[in-house]
């Protein structure tokens, strides 16, 4: 195993390992060049940048980046060989985030109840929705390519 | 990199899942071995090689 001291972040199989380790390579370098980039454009003034707004979007970006290419790199779900286990996982991602979408709107519900909401109770649905959402199309795209990639293997 | 895993475990009857758990990686990470289309380390080569009884010349080495 690599000795590094990021090794609680990285997966115990080795290819996952290595493999997300390129992707954390290749999220640093973009960032490099982002940063680079940017240094170049405050100089002159074409674009007016906020600071944390710039900060935040490297951040999402960096984070963004190495999670695509988790989920398109169909190593998630590395057990799932068969029609039957892929059905099987497909059935529990649909399970888990309609779970995420229940407790969420209801979570919601009774903060506004108590008046513990800030925001209307309509926006606190709608972003649940898109989380909810988010989390099945992420879940069920990383289960497809996986299961397209192990098929190729299977002995 | 070519390889003569698959056969050899074929040979030995055990399933791509058995060499998983015993070489502590995934069922993925067997078949993309035998397919040429990972470089396994030296340390998971070793560990193949010792689940099936072979050596590393046995699995690893191309004759031409």
């Amino acid at each position: 195993m690599e000795k590094t001291w990021i090794s609680f972040l990285l997966p115990d199989d080795e290819y996952k390992r290595r493999t997300i380790l390129v992707y954390f390579a290749e999220a640093a370098i973009l960032q490099l060049i982002a940063v680079l980039t940017l240094i170049v454009i405050s100089r002159f003034d074409f674009i007016p940048m906020d600071g944390v707004i710039v900060l935040i979007g490297m951040l999402f970006g960096t984070i963004a980046y190495v999670w695509i290419r988790y989920i398109l790199s169909g190593m998630e779900f590395a057990e799932i060989m068969t029609a039957k286990a892929y059905r099987r996982e497909r059935k529990l991602i649909i399970i888990k985030s309609t779970s995420f979408l229940v407790i969420m709107c209801a979570s919601i519900a009774s903060f506004d109840v108590f008046g513990m909401m800030s925001v209307p109770l309509i926006e606190g649905l709608i972003v649940s929705f898109i989380a909810a959402l988010l989390l099945f199309l992420t879940n069920y795209v990383s289960l497809k390519r996986s299961y397209w990639k192990n098929r190729e293997l299977i002995d | 990199m070519k390889n003569k895993v698959k056969f050899t475990r074929m040979e030995q009857k055990m399933t791509q899942e058995q060499l998983a758990r015993q070489v502590r990686v995934t069922r993925q990470t067997i078949g993309l071995i035998e397919k040429g289309e990972y470089n396994p380390t030296l340390q998971l080569c070793v560990a193949i090689a010792k689940a099936l009884g072979k050596t590393l010349d046995d699995l690893f080495w191309e004759v031409d």
